[in-house]
């Protein structure tokens, strides 16, 4: 009789336990990949077109290694938008426009922060 | 993720107020927690069905969280007499020693037609032959009327007791477990086949009833 009761129950706080993790997960990603695209910018403010792309390739490879759970996870529309800008920021980077690298940029750095805001648990998201 | 989580678990338990609100009489067949489970599990399913752009834990994650509510709520409701009240509500008597019980009838918000189209249903014409009337959780009334049916002891006959049959024989095939179950062998069917003047390959029913009569029905077109 009351392993009936603890199964619904364990099933429950599994799925709690997994969506938790899920939101964790996704918010240290965010803010690892956060992080690269500000080291990725500070690099092309100064100058340093090169080593700029560098360190937004390596951002991309690990970008690119997460996409499986990404896929499973989350909505694949906001993943592709995402994915695309990495690619447009690439090849702004390998052309060394400034301007336009930074607004791509940005854009890159938000698509990311809404990526892990749509799995936060907050009462906007819940409402 | 989190967010269809807390959104599922929101949603379910506001549709079971909105449904136990909206009385029984809305409900129909099912109770109010399986008619919530099966509006929203087949909801559910459809939309990462349709769409590829969402992932299919968008939609498991709901469906495994109604169907553990569910199962819990059912259990806590077994368990629990009053949670069974407050999850499934309780029997409301409309027609109580012939008289309508006009506030239980307020409070479940059933009309005077629809209870007399209810009763015409089951072959009342009235409330007249009506002395209890209850409306279950269901949904569905169940209707007792002033005088009963004469029984087999008022009539001074014999009582013929009523016993399921076990099917012996299913489509030519024998099923063993029941010729145990009944305390026959192999060497009884045998007996009875020879006297149908059959095998059993021959024989489309053949089934034994609590009285010990067998009833055989062979296949057409052999």
């Amino acid at each position: 009789m009351k392993y009936r009761i603890f199964l619904p129950l364990g099933v429950l706080a599994g799925i709690l336990a997994f969506c938790l993790w899920n939101a964790g997960t996704m918010e240290a990603h965010y803010l690892r990949w956060q992080a690269q695209l500000e080291n990725a910018e500070a690099l092309a403010r100064a100058g340093n077109w090169p080593a700029a792309l560098d360190a937004l390739a390596e951002s991309r490879q690990d970008w690119t290694r997460r996409q499986t759970y990404l896929h499973i996870v989350t909505g694949h529309g906001t993943v592709d938008d995402a994915e695309s800008l990495y690619r447009r920021c690439l090849v702004i980077a390998a052309a060394q426009e400034d301007t336009e690298f930074f607004t791509e940029l940005s854009s890159l750095r938000e698509q990311l922060r809404l990526l892990a805001e749509m799995e936060r648990l907050s009462l906007r998201n819940v409402l | 993720m989190i967010t269809a989580f807390v959104r599922t678990l929101i949603l379910y338990f506001l549709i079971m107020t909105g449904l136990r609100l909206m009385g029984k009489r809305q409900i129909g067949e099912l109770e109010p927690g399986e008619l919530v489970l099966t509006m929203m599990i087949s909801d559910l399913a459809t939309v990462p069905m349709q769409d590829f752009g969402i992932p299919l834990l968008a939609g498991v994650i709901p469906i495994l969280t109604l169907l553990a509510l569910s199962m819990l709520l059912s259990q806590l409701s077994m368990k629990s007499l009053r949670f069974r009240a407050l999850v499934c509500g309780t029997p409301s008597v409309l027609v109580w020693e012939g008289a309508l019980q006009q506030a239980a009838m307020r409070r479940n918000r059933y009309t005077l037609d629809e209870l007399l189209e209810e009763l015409r249903g089951q072959g009342y014409t009235g409330l007249n032959d009506v002395k209890y009337a209850v409306l279950e959780n269901s949904g569905q009334l169940s209707v007792f009327p002033w005088s009963q049916p004469p029984t087999a002891a008022m009539l001074g006959v014999e009582e013929d007791p009523v016993s399921l049959p076990v099917i012996l024989i299913n489509d030519g095939r024998v099923i063993q477990q029941n010729l145990r179950a009944c305390g026959k062998d192999s060497a009884w069917l045998e007996e009875v086949l020879k006297q149908e003047g059959a095998v059993p390959k021959e024989i489309f029913l053949l089934s034994l009833d609590g009285q010990g009569r067998v009833s055989c029905v062979r296949k057409e077109g052999l």
